[in-house]
């Protein structure tokens, strides 16, 4: 019986949240520019600051 | 194939260090070495609570433990590069983005659906297991009736994507915390069960008395234990996927991948003591949950309790390590045009890749349901096969990559927040026992081996007629580099 109601339970929540996402997921995209949405490009760091001494450690 | 004439802002450009301006989305900033550690250990541990053992069917307790230091040598050596290619290639797609700087487009089309298989197969596997779990929790209950796998399969993937779609910053902290829960259960089991006075609870005479117990098929059977020996340590370069998502990729990825990598060695090592010490090997070799057996075997009520926990838990940052690269790989290819750029959105309020994340959400399901669908649990082992063979792959990329990377930009003509010792050293020892790997998983692997070599084939087919054209060449580099060696 409890194992019954824990498997109706997963089903339930894994519905909510992959209704959830997918609902979110889609008013995202209605909302914003397709552009805006995918302006990231790839990273940068603090790495590269221009005060900073080349570094490495043994060789 | 690199167009580095193209990259905007490689030459005397400033560097950019500055927050993007708000008219541009970024992934969230927000990791510390602390978060780091918690990707590549979660993604990890799981292997030392099941997996690694397989290696005792093939070779015997020492022939597990001759894996165990042979493979950790490999993963050393990944971490080494790793660790230094990545502290200043800081991006999110790690070993994608390297290839794309160093080698080019092809390859690095193909380093990512290494990378995407990797971590979307290793999460199949994990959610599988869960639902495994589930089951034996509800017969240690007293339950006799059967339980509906796919719900808990279905609810183990449903619940970590959702953490990873809400933000990267709660996803690895809780990765962070339930894999240190997982690895502190190790250490207890240690001292739990006698570890430091072998003899009272411990017993390894069996293994010294005859080469029949410690290497029962001799030299051949270590060599094959060797595939096997990869679940020790297979996922610690998922560290590089969280680069860009690090506040300081540069001292975060060295110092996690580092110590994830000597926690993973202590970790591989406890477990190979404690259940050698305790299992009889023809036992223990097809064990499903080796550790917490060993637990069992004590008769210690709190270290069963407690391994039985780390095991889920283990399980658990496994997948969810998993679901976050894995989306990361993907991002990173939609954002460069590898793939459609629709994939390469990021969600304004969580900065998270979204689109990638439930794209992978289905993939993952559909392997994890196989087994059980079809009713063929051995082909669990052949999804799993999937993702060494991928990492393996990518491995032998690695050497290729470490050889460019210093020729192109030498120490002393880049930043880096890590410089690994003895080069070639390490690259030459990761591309001998990454053949060595590769030859042993070929040997029990054959067919799924060419299966796959077939289909990255395909798919690079595909690429070059079909989606190369996309690409935009110079956007793609955004570095604030300066120009290469020989360029």
């Amino acid at each position: 019986m409890i194992v019954s109601i824990l498997e109706i339970a997963a089903w339930v929540i894994s519905a909510g949240l992959g209704v959830w996402m997918l609902y979110d997921a889609i008013g995202v995209s209605r909302k914003y520019d397709e552009v805006f949405l995918t302006t990231s490009v790839e990273g940068t760091d603090d790495l590269f600051d221009p005060s900073a001494t080349p570094s490495g450690g043994a060789r | 194939m690199t167009d580095i004439q193209e990259r905007p802002g490689t030459i005397d450009s400033p560097p950019v260090s500055e927050a993007p301006p708000p008219d541009r989305l970024a992934l969230s900033k927000v990791l510390g070495p602390l978060h780091i550690w918690g990707l590549g250990v979660g993604i990890v541990l799981v292997g030392e609570y099941m997996g690694w053992n397989f290696a005792v069917a093939k070779g015997g307790m020492f022939g597990a433990l001759i894996a165990l230091l042979v493979v950790g040598v490999l993963y050393t050596c990944v971490a080494m590069i790793d660790s230094e290619v990545t502290s200043t290639v800081a991006a999110a797609g790690g070993q994608y983005t390297q290839a794309k700087h160093m080698i080019g487009p092809l390859m690095a089309f193909n380093v990512g659906l290494f990378l995407v298989l990797e971590y979307t197969m290793l999460e199949a596997a994990d959610a599988n297991v869960m639902s495994y779990l589930a089951t034996t929790v509800a017969g240690h209950l007293g339950y006799n009736g059967s339980v509906n796998q796919y719900a808990f399969i279905v609810l183990a993937i449903m619940v970590l994507a959702f953490l990873n779609y809400r933000g990267v910053l709660a996803t690895l902290s809780v990765n962070f915390v339930i894999t240190g829960i997982a690895f502190v259960a190790i250490v207890v089991l240690f001292f739990g069960i006698g570890g430091l006075t072998p003899g009272s609870d411990l017993h390894f005479n069996g293994l010294a008395s005859s080469a029949d117990n410690g290497l029962p098929y001799g030299w051949l059977g270590a060599f094959a234990a060797l595939q096997f020996g990869m679940w020790y340590y297979l996922g610690i370069e998922g560290t590089c996927q969280a680069a860009e998502e690090c506040r300081s990729a540069a001292r975060s990825i060295p110092l996690g991948t580092m110590t994830g990598m000597i926690t993973l060695l202590i970790a591989a090592i406890l477990t190979w003591y404690v259940s050698a010490g305790t299992l009889p090997w023809q036992y223990l070799g097809v064990a499903i949950t080796p550790l917490f057996d060993t637990a069992l075997a004590t008769g210690t009520k709190y270290l069963a309790v407690l391994l039985a926990l780390g095991t889920v838990l283990a399980t658990l940052a496994s997948a969810n390590g998993c679901i976050n690269d894995a989306s990361r790989a993907w991002f990173s290819m939609g954002r460069d045009n590898f793939l459609p750029t629709w994939f390469g959105a990021i969600h304004p309020r969580y900065r998270t890749p979204f689109r990638a994340i439930l794209f992978l959400v289905p993939l993952a399901i559909a392997f994890a349901v196989l087994p059980v669908l079809l009713n063929k649990p051995e082909l669990l082992s052949t999804v799993i096969t999937f993702s060494i063979l991928s990492a393996l792959l990518m491995y032998s990329f690695m050497v290729a990559n470490m050889f460019r990377f210093r020729r192109l930009w030498p120490i002393g003509e880049l930043h880096r927040g890590y410089t690994h010792p003895f080069h070639p050293l390490p690259a030459l020892s990761l591309a001998l026992i990454a053949a060595l790997v590769m030859f042993a998983t070929f040997l029990g692997y054959g067919t799924t081996l060419l299966t796959l070599i077939t289909f990255y084939l395909l798919a690079s087919v595909w690429f070059v007629v079909f989606r190369y054209k996309y690409v935009r060449r110079g956007s793609q580099f955004t570095m604030p580099w300066q120009r290469p060696q020989g360029y």
